[in-house]
């Protein structure tokens, strides 16, 4: 009988923790469905900088998504013309302005300099990242859920994610990201507007917690949802200039 | 052409109404270089300073039928009065039968290396330079097909001009395989010229782990020239192996080591080692390098400094050498300022 109970209990937590793991599933496909509304897209970002809270810098990206973790990002601003970094799942590919050769690059070297940025632009949550959710609480005046996400893949850029999500419909508030050494880099916050008749994040200001002075603003301009070539997700195929678009 | 009217000229050409789908960028850049000369060197040469300006134009024109009409135009103003407009590169790429095709004149370089390419076969890339300018591309009527994870390419670069006096301008057939597996890149080339026979070579990248990389790359040749005595002199078999790592730390520090050996170099350069670490904070980025010829003792070394703020670059850099690389020339230095559109 005790056996019975033993067995019982286990069964009885291990169908609450797939239950959670569900639920948590669920709620991360929700949020991620506020940021990117199509699974294969054609997005213009703009990024700007601020340090003291004086703008820095502003640059324009033009980012193009498909399903399987690809993503191409083309930069689009002065001086940097011709720049690409090439995602494809856990591999990475840079090609700099007046090169003709794709470097292979590594999860850290693609966080050197703005490309890290554009990352953040084609991040998803769900099948990246599995977890929990730690507490329910209010944010921003509003009840919400906070998650514990623990990134799936070792070559993610943020290997922890503590995620804010409303309870009402899980559209994301906050987002705490870590590298894998346990360090907090960035701190983002979700601003959501109709577009196209649908609530859609357009806005993610992110504030640099080891450049303290630097907060980032990720301003999402268009997004059409488009069907692309195999070939544009090649990494030999950046250096050709017949992108059509 | 006058500088005024460069600078005119690149700036109503970025300064018109932006194309639809359509591309244009440009640079003006300003650069002081001085050079001091070792004493007492053979040649007798003495100290110089060198001061120039250069524009750039490139650009992207998509036609109706799919086709790209793709060109880039330098030109360069010395402080004697010298000036010089080159295009760089003007081809027309259009997807073709299953595949790409590109036509014209056009930069195309490969492999893995930093410091140096063995597979480099169609047009090697400014290696470790100072202030890397743009290639002059390569006259090519090149085929391309792609699918997810691999690519093949067949080029016939320098069409009709036979064997060349340099190089770069021989006429070569050459065909490049890639093959993506995960976290390796595979390559293999091979080429055909006048000057070297058949050439083979393969190469690799592996993302060992989040911060390091590992690369290698082999190259073997039917028969090879050797610049001996201010010329090409033909001298057999010859062949090209490199191996290297690069490591990146979440502190955007990192460091790059490669050895290689390059059997088409003169006796005594043939084998080199090269370390270079390098900081990025943020807009600025910090670097130091050197390059080791043990059978020479010969030692190059460089320390570059960068700051970028928007559409402006600038940079200054000192390299200094030693041994048997430091009997002409013993530092140099340069300084540059950039500005894009």
């Amino acid at each position: 009988m005790f056996k019975f109970r033993i067995g019982a209990s286990a069964l009885l937590i291990s169908l609450c923790s797939m239950a959670q793991a569900s639920d948590v599933a669920t709620i991360l496909k929700k949020a991620d469905a506020f940021r990117l509304t199509d699974s294969s897209a054609q997005i213009e970002t703009l990024v700007q900088t601020y340090k003291n809270g004086e703008p820095d810098k502003e640059k324009r990206y033009q980012v193009l998504i498909r399903p399987g973790g690809k993503s191409l990002i083309l930069f689009r601003s002065p001086g940097e013309v011709g720049q690409k970094v090439l995602m494809s799942g856990d591999d990475f590919w840079m090609l700099l302005p007046g090169s003709a050769r794709p470097m292979r690059i590594t999860p850290l070297q693609k966080l050197l300099g703005d490309a890290s940025t554009g990352d953040i632009a084609t991040m998803t949550w769900s099948g990246d990242y599995d977890g929990s959710i730690k507490s329910e609480s209010t944010c921003d005046g509003q009840p919400c859920l906070e998650l514990e996400l623990t990134a799936t893949r070792k070559t993610l850029s943020y290997q922890r994610v503590v995620l804010q999500v409303a309870r009402n419909d899980y559209r994301p508030l906050h987002a705490d990201l870590y590298a894998s050494s346990g360090r907090r880099l960035k701190q983002a916050s979700y601003f959501i507007e109709q577009r196209d008749g649908r609530p859609t994040v357009t806005r993610i200001p992110l504030r640099d917690d080891v450049q303290t002075a630097r907060e980032t603003v990720v301003t999402t301009l268009s997004s059409k949802p488009r069907q692309f070539g195999d070939e544009l997700f090649n990494a030999m195929y950046l250096s050709r200039n017949d992108v059509k678009l | 052409m006058k500088r005024p009217l460069l600078a005119v000229a690149m700036l109503s050409a970025v300064s018109g109404p932006a194309m639809a789908n359509n591309e244009i960028s440009a640079s003006l850049l300003v650069q002081s270089e001085d050079h001091q000369a070792t004493r007492g060197n053979p040649l007798g040469l003495a100290d110089s300073h060198r001061f120039f300006q250069q524009g750039e134009l490139r650009w992207q024109v998509d036609s109706p039928w799919d086709q790209t009409l793709h060109g880039n135009l330098s030109a360069h103003h010395e402080q004697d009065g010298s000036s010089a407009l080159q295009v760089n590169e003007l081809a027309v790429e259009s997807p073709l039968a299953g595949g790409f095709l590109t036509a014209g004149k056009k930069i195309m370089s490969g492999d893995v290396g930093y410091a140096f390419r063995p597979l480099d076969v169609v047009q090697q890339e400014d290696r470790r330079a100072l202030n890397p300018s743009t290639l002059e591309g390569v006259p090519m009527l090149a085929q391309e097909v792609f699918d997810e994870d691999h690519a093949l390419t067949m080029v016939l670069s320098n069409p009709g001009r036979g064997k060349a006096s340099q190089p770069r301008d021989d006429e070569a057939l050459a065909v490049r395989l890639y093959r993506h597996r995960g976290e390796r890149d595979e390559y293999a080339v091979f080429r055909l010229s006048q000057r070297n026979g058949l050439e083979a070579g393969a190469s690799f990248s592996h993302v060992l782990n989040e911060g390091t990389e590992l690369h290698g790359s082999m190259l073997w040749q039917q028969k090879h020239d050797e610049w001996r005595q201010q010329r090409w002199i033909a001298a057999g078999r010859g062949g090209k192996a490199l191996a290297g790592f690069t490591w990146t730390t979440e502190s955007q520090f990192s460091v790059i080591g490669e050895a290689w050996l390059d059997r088409s170099a003169t006796a005594l350069q043939q084998r080199n080692v090269f370390v270079r670490a390098a900081q990025n904070w943020d807009t600025f980025d910090l670097s130091a390098d050197v390059l080791w010829q043990p059978q020479s003792q010969s030692k190059v070394s460089t320390v570059t400094a960068s700051w970028k703020t928007g559409p402006w670059l600038f940079a200054a850099s000192l390299r200094q050498y030693d041994g048997m690389a430091g009997v002409l020339a013993h530092r140099l230095a340069i300084a540059t300022l950039q500005r894009s559109f």
